[in-house]
């Protein structure tokens, strides 16, 4: 008798359990997160019927608390995740999400990083069995109505002599509107883009934190993005962003959101309406 | 005298000869007072000298082994050292948290913080190039972001290797089927483990007065021990079971990394289970001194310099002597179930009244809602490491059941923590 009401009580869980998934369903618009990492990138993209895509993850565990915050307490499973390029503070906290939720699927470029904490990462998704997936220029990630288009890098940007200019960078379409996830790119990447595709879009992740070395007038004047998201941690010690690139961004007339001064900016899609819900 | 009488007095005057040399009292004053406090309690010349010369021992001992333990190297000075990670590495939210032991022809320890990745271990062999700084606390001394290499991995601590990773592997189970503050604060319950703590929530549990529970107190070692050697004692004949315990809880201590609130649980524990198995008396005086003597024979310095052990004891003694009078006078009855709170009340009321003076003169800072937070916190928490205990176990075996289980768990996770944070508001 002594365990009656415990089991009683686990049963009332389990109950609950189920239940909420049957009747709260998934939702049929799309959220990218801009998540509040500190100094790194971390976006999560949730396309109509919950599917999850993790580009980056920021420089540590922060990401996990984010991540917990936008996604239900139950939910430990991540279809997608993509690394941009083998930097710390963009992987450094994939170390942690790959350690805690079920991953579908790791996209990258195939450029290794060089660094002790690189091949930290490296051997823990091997222990994990995560299937690795190398991406480039021209591939695509589809499903149903929603597709990632694979821009860069090709051959030459994978193995150029500066690391970030062989950012994985992704377009999303999808619920109408167009996305750039841009990594570290800078004016090469850049201009490459403005050369081969066409480039306009709705919403900008503003490339390397607002470094000077990104978002060149001509790339932004092609892009025109309505809206430019920054992710940067407050008082970083390399003064990003700088003046130079928001008063670029303002002179294509994009509303400005940054992750050190809004938290986590969410982006609410549906049928080409954005709703903005920032944190702060 | 009684044989158990001598042994009680022997590690008394030890004890107070330690503290005396750990404060800094002078050694004939020690000794004047060693001998008029023996005097009266045992008016027996033999005995007076026994007990002034253990004394002595005391204050001889402490001064040994403060010589013994002398640091050797540069500060302030850019070097290149090599040493072993000595304890288990905090991998916190922002950094990494390794305590170093340095080699030859280096000596003594030191912290250092670095990067969160790559991951470090316990027991890799470092080579460290960077400046060691004073610790602001007094406590190790820093070395902030050195370069690091790892050039091994030291030998001879398998044993201890292995504990770590048993206990890795359980807080990975909380992982990856709670939340990530559920998870930190139920690693917290169950094995102490505080790396994840945010600042925020540090500050709250400080302010709400409910940090002990996360400090692996005697408390959450004997909840442990209690339903380890309940589970124990269904599978097993009780003979073994004795012996299973005997093992466990030092295996536990290890496992946490053997803080000195620990280890007098533990110790405490152990003397408790002999006691029993030899149908002897429990004595509570003699357990808890000898608990003391036996931790400061490692290391005298604990008494006056270790916070965590003059809370511990701090905290026992209020519940074992100042609780039966408050009992007595307010006529709260054992096993009234439901109504458990009293004794939480009064319990909390007498460890908070005994460790109050510590912890002002510690901390500085004294929290006015620990009584009603842990009022309301104390009674579920057997219950949360129960049920979390079960979690991790089940992690093992299936990732569902651990999954449904670890929801139930997050109910009384979410409670704890909203009560946490309402009593750490300032209410005026």
């Amino acid at each position: 008798m002594k365990y009656s009401s415990l089991i009683f009580l686990v049963l009332i869980g389990f109950n609950i359990f189920i239940w909420y998934y049957v009747v709260s369903g998934a939702h049929d618009d799309l959220n990218i997160y801009f998540l509040d990492v500190g100094q790194g990138d971390s976006e999560l993209v949730v396309l109509p019927d919950d599917i999850k895509v993790l580009i980056d993850g920021g420089p540590g565990k922060g990401v996990l608390f984010e991540l917990s915050e936008v996604l239900p307490k139950t939910d430990k499973y991540i279809d997608l995740i993509v690394m941009t390029h083998a930097q710390l503070d963009h992987f450094g906290g994939l170390y942690d999400v790959v350690n805690r939720y079920k991953v579908g699927a790791f996209v990258t470029t195939g450029r290794d990083g060089e660094s002790e904490a690189w091949n930290d990462f490296a051997k823990l998704l091997k222990e994990k069995e995560i299937p690795v997936i190398l991406v480039g220029a021209g591939d695509v990630v589809k499903y149903k109505d929603s597709i990632f288009l694979v821009l860069s890098p090709n051959e030459e940007f994978l193995n150029n002599k500066e690391i970030n200019e062989s950012s994985l960078i992704l377009k999303l379409e999808s619920e109408g509107a167009s996305a750039l996830f841009t990594g570290d790119m800078g004016f090469e990447t850049e201009n490459f883009l403005v050369d081969s595709y066409d480039m306009d879009i709705d919403i900008l992740k503003v490339p390397h934190h607002g470094s000077r070395f990104s978002s060149g007038l001509k790339f932004l004047a092609e892009a025109m993005p309505r809206i430019s998201v920054i992710e940067v941690g407050s008082n970083n010690r390399f003064g990003h962003p700088t003046e130079a690139v928001l008063s670029r961004l303002k002179s294509v007339g994009s509303s400005i959101y940054r992750t050190d001064k809004n938290g986590t900016v969410h982006l609410e899609i549906n049928d080409g309406i954005v709703s903005i819900l920032a944190e702060k | 005298m009684h044989l158990h009488d001598k042994a009680f007095y022997v590690a008394l005057f030890f004890i107070i000869g330690v503290a005396a040399a750990g404060l800094g009292v002078n050694v004939w004053l020690t000794l004047f007072a060693a001998t008029v406090a023996s005097f009266v309690a045992i008016r027996s010349k033999i005995f007076v000298a026994l007990f002034v010369g253990i004394t002595f021992l005391g204050f001889f001992y402490f001064n040994f082994y403060t010589v013994a333990q002398n640091e050797n190297f540069p500060v302030g000075e850019k070097i290149e050292f090599e040493g072993v990670v000595y304890s288990q590495p905090k991998h916190g939210l922002k950094s990494q948290e390794l305590n170093v032991e340095l080699e030859d022809p280096l000596k003594g320890t030191v912290r250092v913080y670095t990067e969160p990745l790559p991951r470090f271990q316990y027991g890799d062999r470092l080579k460290i190039a960077g400046t060691i700084t004073e610790s602001p606390s007094g406590r190790l001394n820093i070395v902030s972001f050195p370069r690091i290499e790892r050039v091994g991995v030291a030998e001879s601590r398998a044993v201890k290797k292995k504990l770590f990773e048993l206990k890795d592997s359980m807080v990975q189970n909380l992982n990856s089927v709670l939340s990530p503050q559920h998870a930190s604060l139920m690693s917290g319950l169950l094995f102490g483990e505080r790396a994840e703590f945010s600042d925020e929530f540090e500050d709250a549990m400080q302010k709400s007065g409910t940090t002990h529970i996360v400090a692996l107190s005697g408390y959450n070692v004997a909840i442990i021990g209690i339903t380890l050697s309940t589970a124990l004692s269904y599978f097993i004949k009780r003979k073994y079971a004795f012996y299973a315990s005997l093992v466990a809880i030092p295996a536990f201590v290890v496992m946490t990394g053997a803080e000195a609130s620990v280890v007098r649980a533990g110790i405490m524990g152990i003397i408790m289970l002999l006691a029993e198995r030899q149908s002897r008396i429990y004595s509570f005086r003699n357990a808890v001194t000898l608990t003391a003597f036996i931790m400061l024979l490692f290391n005298p310095r604990l008494l006056v310099f270790d916070t965590g052990f003059q809370l511990s004891f701090a905290a026992l003694l209020g519940i074992v002597y100042i609780y039966p009078l408050l009992k007595k006078r307010f006529k709260i009855e054992e096993n009234e179930g439901v109504m458990g709170w009293k004794r939480n009340l009064f319990q909390t009321f007498s460890a908070q009244v005994a460790v109050a003076p510590i912890v002002l003169t510690s901390f500085g800072y004294f929290s006015p809602t620990a009584l009603f937070s842990n009022v309301l916190i104390l009674e579920f928490i057997p219950v949360t490491m129960l049920l979390g205990f079960m979690t991790a176990t089940l992690g093992f075996i299936s990732y569902g059941l651990s999954l449904v289980l670890g929801w139930v768990t997050s109910v009384f996770l979410g409670y704890e923590i909203f009560i946490i944070n309402l009593f750490s508001l300032n209410w005026f």
